[in-house]
């Protein structure tokens, strides 16, 4: 069977016929065209303004200026706020810093202990004990110097108090880098030492030692619906890796431990 | 003043709509539900993108293009859509560790292959999906993908050795 046929077989099965969409899409592209056509008839202007019209348009210019200035100056400022945050309390991170390391030991050619997948009631499938849970992770980019993902997690209890993220590479020994995850906001912030830089994404990430979750980024809704902030962290897998990245948790009052096996995006 | 602001704005008719974009909204949705596996989702995408196109299409030069215009409107409105189920961070994804079901099963086969076709990029897995499943030339895919016939044909290299390393190329581009 051919690729061709074998995608048509595996996509079909997630396009059920929608025999009625043209005439929804229809119902609601006209319904939303007639309501934006009495919006532009509201708008029309009197004839006395258009003798202000030049004055307008020399405002809006300047308007559109101060706002692109306003956009490259806020852009600067959430980039800044990619490095450690300067709130961090360094006594508490040091303290998480100090925990020990338990970290498998793969030996040369074995399989990747990966921790199972549980089912949590509340959160479905899961990697990890709790309190901090494993959710998702996908393959977000690669680059030369090899491949980087994300991973989601779900850290519910709304204790104070930081949580360092760390990870190693089983296959190579080496310390699993991490990057400000580029494509939506999130409560988790890469941080330590810088060890390199990457560019994925169109963008050049920094690659840095670790991660943390910091208070109140995990406990201060980020809208009026009460949603907390994702956490989702990025991390990298350099070439030649087996993709076998241990992850340790250390937060308040908990350590948690559990390997993820990415070598089927390798 | 009233017929100078109807002069400006054209409301769409049933018909009209119809007769432009209507006979793209299927093939539309079937790109939708290949690049995000949701057809709730899916079809929220297709009404999105058309009203995007039904507002923009007069600036569109070339009708001749439309259709490529429309499905390049469309996997825009995919790709928002993959980041707004990113932001909420509740998708629990399948990741590959779950296929423990034999591969010779075709359930489980077709399973890992639109498993596969997910972990490409967005670009990679928007030409996949135009070239394979729409048949569409690759001319045409390089115009809804924004990009020359070269980064096409490239990109669709690149993911059909992610999706199957084992396959022949240009066994696989017939």
């Amino acid at each position: 069977m051919s690729l061709r046929s074998e995608l048509h077989d595996a996509l079909d099965e997630v396009t059920p016929p929608a025999p009625a969409l043209e005439g929804k899409v229809t119902t609601f592209v006209v319904a939303h065209d007639r309501r934006r056509g009495i919006a532009v008839l509201g708008r029309a202007r009197a004839p006395w303004t258009n003798r202000f019209r030049g004055t307008l348009t020399m405002v809006a210019a300047v308007l559109v200026v101060v706002l692109i200035g306003a956009i490259i100056l806020g852009g600067r400022y959430l980039r800044d706020m990619s490095a450690p945050p300067a709130t961090v309390n360094q006594a508490e991170l040091k303290s998480l810093e100090g925990r020990p390391l338990n970290f498998p030991v793969v030996g040369p050619g074995a399989q990747c202990p990966a921790t199972p997948i549980a089912v949590n009631r509340d959160f479905g499938m899961v990697i990890g004990d709790g309190p901090f849970y494993w959710v998702n992770g996908d393959l977000v980019g690669t680059s030369t110097w090899g491949a980087w993902f994300s991973a989601s997690f779900i850290y519910p209890a709304p204790r104070d108090g930081l949580v360092l993220i760390r990870a190693k590479d089983l296959s190579t020994g080496q310390t699993t880098s991490f990057a400000q995850y580029p494509l939506a906001p999130s409560g988790v912030t890469a941080t330590g030492s810088v060890v390199g830089s990457d560019h994925v994404l169109d963008r050049t990430l920094q690659m840095r030692r670790e991660a943390i979750v910091q208070d109140p980024s995990h406990t201060r809704p980020i809208d009026k619906k009460g949603d907390l902030p994702p956490l989702t962290a990025m991390y990298g897998v350099p070439k030649g890796s087996s993709g076998c990245v241990a992850f340790q948790i250390d937060g308040p009052g908990f350590t948690e431990n559990f390997v993820v096996d990415v070598s089927g995006h390798l | 003043m009233t017929s100078r602001a109807v002069s400006v704005v054209q409301p769409a008719t049933e018909q009209s709509f119809a007769d432009l974009l209507g006979p793209l909204v299927q093939p539309a949705y079937r790109l939708a539900c290949a690049m995000l596996h949701d057809a709730p989702a899916a079809e929220d995408v297709v009404q999105e993108a058309s009203l995007i196109a039904w507002r923009k299409v007069g600036r569109l030069d070339d009708r001749s293009k439309l259709r490529a215009w429309f499905f390049g409107i469309v996997a825009n409105e995919c790709r928002n859509a993959r980041r707004r189920t990113w932001a909420r961070a509740v998708n629990v994804g399948l990741p590959n560790e779950l296929s423990v079901a034999s591969a010779e099963d075709p359930a489980v086969s077709r399973a890992d292959l639109r498993r596969a076709l997910q972990q490409l990029s967005h670009e990679d897995r928007l030409v996949v999906v135009l070239y394979f499943y729409l048949d569409m030339p690759l001319e045409d895919v390089a115009v809804v993908a924004g990009t020359s016939f070269a980064a096409v044909r490239n990109r669709l290299y690149r993911a059909i050795r992610r999706m199957r390393p084992d396959v022949d190329i240009e066994e696989a581009l017939r």
